[in-house]
């Protein structure tokens, strides 16, 4: 049994949406993991009551043992926020830097202007600043390569995730919830975004590619930087190379991050074309049975119509799959490469 | 050259699905099995080209993987680029639907025994 601290008391999670819907029904959403769950009134009214500043073991109204039930089926399902700033989701730490202080959708016209900003620039400076490679026949100092190594990829991941953040509340009903860093294999950043109530699939998707759309925007203004004739003398020259691993790191942080592997942005925009709502879990699922499950034709069916379209589902799911086998080629290539290197 | 060819096989593949009967409501599906047939010789030409321009010092294996990851890569941007104008095309279309969807916390409500009943 998890117990409560003394004077610091769980909370409901800044990232749970608890929303009633038309029919009277209350739905929460873990914004997190992405799913949503029907709640009675009594667990909804639990749930809700557990603001940080009571003890969760002796609400008023319920007794110790519903709340002792209670605090943990809500603790299971990962809504329930015992520290501030830190977090764990299965192998993943998370730790938070920011949480919005207003949880309510903003009617802000800042972020509008900003998104569309963003998806204007980012293709023509990311091709300005590759023909400004191209023709430039500058030197690129080998000076602080490795500060701009570290500081591109911290500020890539962070203005990465920025990105998505205002692509989210641009529009009518996308709320930003919190961001932060998070450490698994590699560290990364996150940001936890409710686009639940979006009813446009072409925002969703725009909210999903700001990331890239950001990160090929500074690789654009940084190579433009390295090598435009008016910033690459004097002073100027010596810095080019943090510049230029800038842009060459967050090029990369952009091309990854359109590969359609599982939790990147780019499954999640073609999981949004397709119609699925994971397209690696779906794949997987499919491409399993046809190994492990019913035999082909009971998978295709009976009916011609069902059966082609159930066809053009197990390609496109054998497809993923082998774009999937990417991740982990890619992980064990930069783990022998690393022991290469220290040896 | 390489920009004609490309827009005259997406233009192909959009004439096709849109003819093709049995794609009726799952067009982007099927555009993406034709996308990724139809593109991948041009992805893995450039794949590697990139690959061999930007690691010429490194070795034929540190190539190949760079070159595994340019291709995906380059493929789900076909993938995505022609897909968002599918979805502008035919708007109409099948959503699959997901059983799993929400397996997590359903499973968590399931292995609980509410003791208010």
């Amino acid at each position: 049994m998890k117990t409560a601290k003394k004077n610091k008391y769980p909370r409901m999670a800044n990232y749970v949406v608890i929303r009633r819907g038309k029919d009277g029904g209350i739905t929460a959403r873990n914004c997190i993991i992405g799913e949503e769950i029907e709640l009675t009134e009594i667990q909804a009214g639990y749930l809700m009551s557990l603001n940080g500043k009571r003890d969760p073991f002796s609400i008023p109204g319920f007794t110790s043992k519903q709340c002792r039930e209670l605090y943990e089926l809500f603790d299971d399902m990962l809504m329930i926020r015992k520290k501030k700033h830190g977090n764990r989701v299965g192998l993943t730490f998370m730790l938070t830097l920011f949480v919005p202080k207003r949880l309510r959708a903003t009617k802000s016209i800042i972020p509008k202007i900003l998104n569309f900003l963003l998806m204007i620039t980012f293709l023509p400076a990311f091709i300005m600043g590759i023909h400004s490679c191209l023709i430039c026949e500058n030197y690129i100092s080998a000076e602080y390569e490795a500060v701009g190594l570290i500081l591109s990829i911290v500020i890539g991941l962070l203005a990465h995730e920025f990105a998505h953040a205002i692509a989210c509340i641009s529009c009518k009903n996308g709320r930003f919830l919190e961001m932060g860093l998070m450490f698994n294999f590699f560290p990364g950043a996150y940001v936890i975004l409710d686009d639940s109530r979006i009813k446009s699939r072409l925002a969703k998707i725009q909210i999903n590619l700001a990331g890239i759309e950001m990160n090929l925007l500074i690789s654009g203004v940084c190579l433009l930087i390295a090598y435009h004739p008016m910033f690459s003398s004097g002073v100027q020259s010596s810095f080019s190379g943090i510049f230029f691993m800038a842009a060459v790191e967050n090029a990369i942080l952009a091309l990854i991050n359109l590969l359609c592997v599982r939790g990147f942005d780019g499954e999640h925009v073609l999981s949004l074309l397709v119609g699925k709502s994971s397209l690696a879990r779906d794949s997987a699922k499919v491409v399993k049975s046809l190994f492990a499950g019913p035999s082909i034709n009971k998978l295709f069916g009976n009916s011609r119509h069902v059966s082609s379209n159930t066809f053009a589902s197990v390609c496109t799911g054998v497809v993923v799959v082998c774009i999937q086998s990417i991740l982990p080629i890619m992980l064990l290539f930069d783990v022998v490469c690393t022991i290469g290197e220290l040896f | 050259m390489v920009w004609i060819i490309i827009i005259f096989l997406s233009i192909f593949i959009f004439l096709l699905v849109g003819k093709l009967r049995f794609t009726k409501g799952y067009e982007n599906t099927w555009l993406f099995i034709f996308i990724a047939i139809a593109f991948s010789p041009m992805n893995i030409l450039y794949g590697w080209r990139l690959a061999d321009s930007l690691f010429w010092l490194e070795s034929d294996l540190f190539k190949f993987v760079w070159t595994l990851v340019f291709i995906f890569a380059f493929l789900s941007a076909d993938e995505i680029v022609l897909g968002i104008i599918g979805r502008l095309v035919w708007q109409n279309q099948q959503e699959y639907i997901d059983e799993d969807k929400n397996s997590y916390l359903e499973s968590c409500m399931d292995d609980f025994e509410d003791p208010l009943y």
